[in-house]
């Protein structure tokens, strides 16, 4: 196994030609650093986020191990132009092992709306006019009745009406429960005229010829069942009816919820799954005041539907509602009247918002920070709410420009990235944190023929390539978020003294 | 003699484990197709998931067509399979009335009933269960 050359299918949608690249990367530790690297090789410099390539990577371990289950997705922000990444579960990983390419890059824009299928041996691009500003459910399905032979073994990736309209909070759904969240990568695919990317994972992985491997991942398996894992509990009155998992992954943190509504005629009913989860718990109670879960539920389905990442999308709202209150906006603006805790107001919002339906939405779909300053109110919450966006925002290592946790200070923080760097570059679950310690994941990579292991592991090699890259892609300083306490001058000796200390431990 | 049943797929979360188990453990591939056992979405009210596998007919058509003798019918339903023999002609999977058997260019996948899938599903959907006497 030669684990330094990277077969990467690339795309260009506008002239509609493909090939397989064979890259060859030196100790590249695959998932996100691979996807960094591709980024960088195909990027258009100077030019803006929409002319920037599109990336999805799957991990050096994915598909030989359970939970190594996710796939990351590189991308140009369209919140401030620069690179970032975004990590989801579902199919997407295991089919693109399956097509028997390391990554996906997608280059250019499609003359009309457009859906990516590919598999081990071919690449189509299908006109997808038809599908425009339709919503996920409806696209999947769409999708589904054209390729009905590859049941169970094809990932969908869609975006809906927000992704078309290059909003700043669509997301990329995977596979109905699963998604590309925030940082605007649905309105990255949206920039390509790309309405859905169809993987089917036709073809087989090289079985290693280690001894240790059936073993390995019979004992990697055993630990998951027997300890078992660290789920996300969502403790409410969610009537919850069952679980589902991302491909290769036996931990099920796919909460599905039920909601039955009644139609016109009684007594007939109707019965909805909804994919739920901490974060639009989080979103609806904590920023927009909806309380009641059928309420919650109901918000997350428009947000399903039409594609716009929770947590960014209620902080726009929060944004709206605190501009209704205080005369900045009305209904002229906003077309329903917002307020905390009125979801029926905020369900119709949202179709507006994923629809860029008047200028004022439009405006609000290129996130908080760009609204505020349009409309010259900055809200009492306003720092806070574009806090909520940046804090909950998926980070594997990558080249986010937005570092989470609040109020830790800088070495903490330092210590913390560190923890996460390896495992993140596998592109792993962060379910898999207490099984796949260092020396767990050194095994692992020797099983499947991996060489140089101890290069690769290293945590300091790691943290000193994404960081040159992240210099080099122009993440600078004013974007750097470290913590939300303190003013804005605390705020910048923060961000200093970590960059500072980022300087000292891996690029000095 | 055991066969494998599905009696629980309602509990199925679609992990694939199974369909990866065989394929690595029975067939010495990674893969989810190249295996005896595959999960496919459903859209039903009832059920998110089906298992596609071997029913175990007791007189498998599989078997039948196999003019190599790679299948052979075996006590208890289903078939014992020889993969040196096969030539991968096609023939098992055109007459298999449930499309259980999958094929890729290096060969055929059947269910044996060996029942390794089952150790890796932690939802218990599968069941290893003796077959019925012959009347």
């Amino acid at each position: 196994m030669n684990n330094d050359c990277f077969k990467v299918l690339v795309v260009d949608v506008a002239s509609g030609d493909s090939r397989i690249e064979t890259i060859t990367l030196h100790n590249c530790f695959s998932g996100s650093g691979l996807a960094i690297r591709l980024f960088t090789r195909y990027q258009n410099i100077d030019a803006p986020w929409h002319e920037q390539p599109l990336v999805f990577c799957k991990g050096l371990l994915t598909g030989y191990f359970p939970l190594m289950s996710k796939m990351v997705c590189g991308f140009a922000s369209c919140l401030n132009n620069k690179y970032t990444e975004s990590t989801a579960g579902g199919r997407a990983a295991l089919a693109l092992a399956f097509c028997q390419v390391d990554g996906l890059v997608i280059l250019g824009k499609a003359e009309k709306l457009t859906t990516l299928h590919f598999n081990s041996s071919e690449v189509k691009l299908k006109d997808a006019s038809s599908l425009a500003g339709l919503n996920v459910n409806i696209a999947i399905a769409m999708v589904r009745q054209r390729m009905t032979s590859d049941s169970g073994r094809r990932s969908i990736m869609t975006i809906g009406p927000s992704g078309e309209n290059l909003s700043a909070m669509a997301c990329v759904n995977v596979d109905e429960y699963r998604h590309f969240g925030r940082m605007g990568g649905g309105a990255a695919m949206g920039a390509k005229n790309l309405k859905g990317i169809i993987i089917s994972g036709d073809g087989n992985l090289p079985m290693p010829i280690d001894d240790d491997y059936p073993n390995l991942y019979q004992e990697i398996y055993q630990k998951i069942v027997d300890e078992g894992i660290q789920k996300n509990q969502i403790r409410s009155k969610l009537s919850e009816a069952h679980n589902g998992a991302c491909a290769g992954c036996p931990v099920g943190c796919v909460h599905i919820a039920y909601i039955r509504g009644k139609l016109e005629e009684d007594p007939s009913y109707l019965q909805k799954g909804l994919g739920i989860d901490g974060e639009p718990v989080f979103a609806s109670i904590k920023t927009l005041g909806v309380k009641r879960i059928f309420d919650i539920l109901r918000i997350v389905e428009i947000m399903e539907k039409t594609c716009l990442d929770v947590i960014s999308t209620a902080s726009a709202l929060r944004w709206a509602t605190l501009a209704t209150e205080n005369g900045v906006i009305g209904s002229k603006e906003t077309i329903v009247p917002l307020s905390f805790g009125n979801s029926q107001s905020y369900q119709q919002a949202i179709v507006y918002l994923s629809r860029a339906s008047n200028h004022f939405y439009r405006s609000l779909g290129r996130g908080v920070h760009f609204v505020a300053k349009e409309f010259d109110f900055k809200g009492l919450d306003v720092e806070k709410d574009a806090e909520l966006v940046l804090q909950r925002t998926e980070m594997p290592v990558g080249v986010m420009d937005c570092l989470p946790s609040v109020g830790e200070i800088v070495e903490n923080k330092i210590l913390k990235d560190e923890q996460k760097a390896v495992l993140d570059a596998m592109i792993g679950c962060l379910f898999a944190k207490k099984i796949y310690q260092p020396d767990v994941l050194a095994r692992c990579l020797r099983s499947i023929g991996c060489t140089n292991i101890e290069e690769r592991l290293s945590v300091k090699n790691i943290m000193a390539e994404l960081w040159t890259t992240r210099f080099d892609l122009g993440v600078d300083r004013v974007n750097l978020k470290i913590s939300s306490s303190g003013n804005e001058e605390n705020q910048q000796q923060l961000r200093e003294r970590y960059l500072e200390k980022v300087r000292e431990l891996y690029l000095s | 003699m055991k066969q494998l049943i599905t009696p629980r797929m309602d509990r199925c979360n679609g992990c694939q484990l199974c369909a990866v188990a065989c394929a690595r453990l029975v067939y010495q591939k990674i893969s989810w197709q190249a295996s005896g056992i595959r999960i496919v979405t459903l859209a039903s009210q009832r059920t998110a998931y089906q298992a596609i596998h071997c029913l175990a007919c007791d007189e498998p058509s599989c078997a039948e067509s196999c003019l190599q003798g790679a299948l052979k019918a075996r006590a208890g339903g289903g078939v014992t399979f020889d993969k040196e023999k096969c030539i991968n002609c096609g023939a098992c999977q055109e007459s298999c009335p449930v499309d259980a058997i999958s094929s890729d260019k290096d060969g055929t996948y059947h269910c044996v009933h060996c029942g390794k899938c089952v150790d890796f599903c932690k939802q218990g959907c599968l069941e290893m269960q003796e077959s019925l006497p012959d009347e």
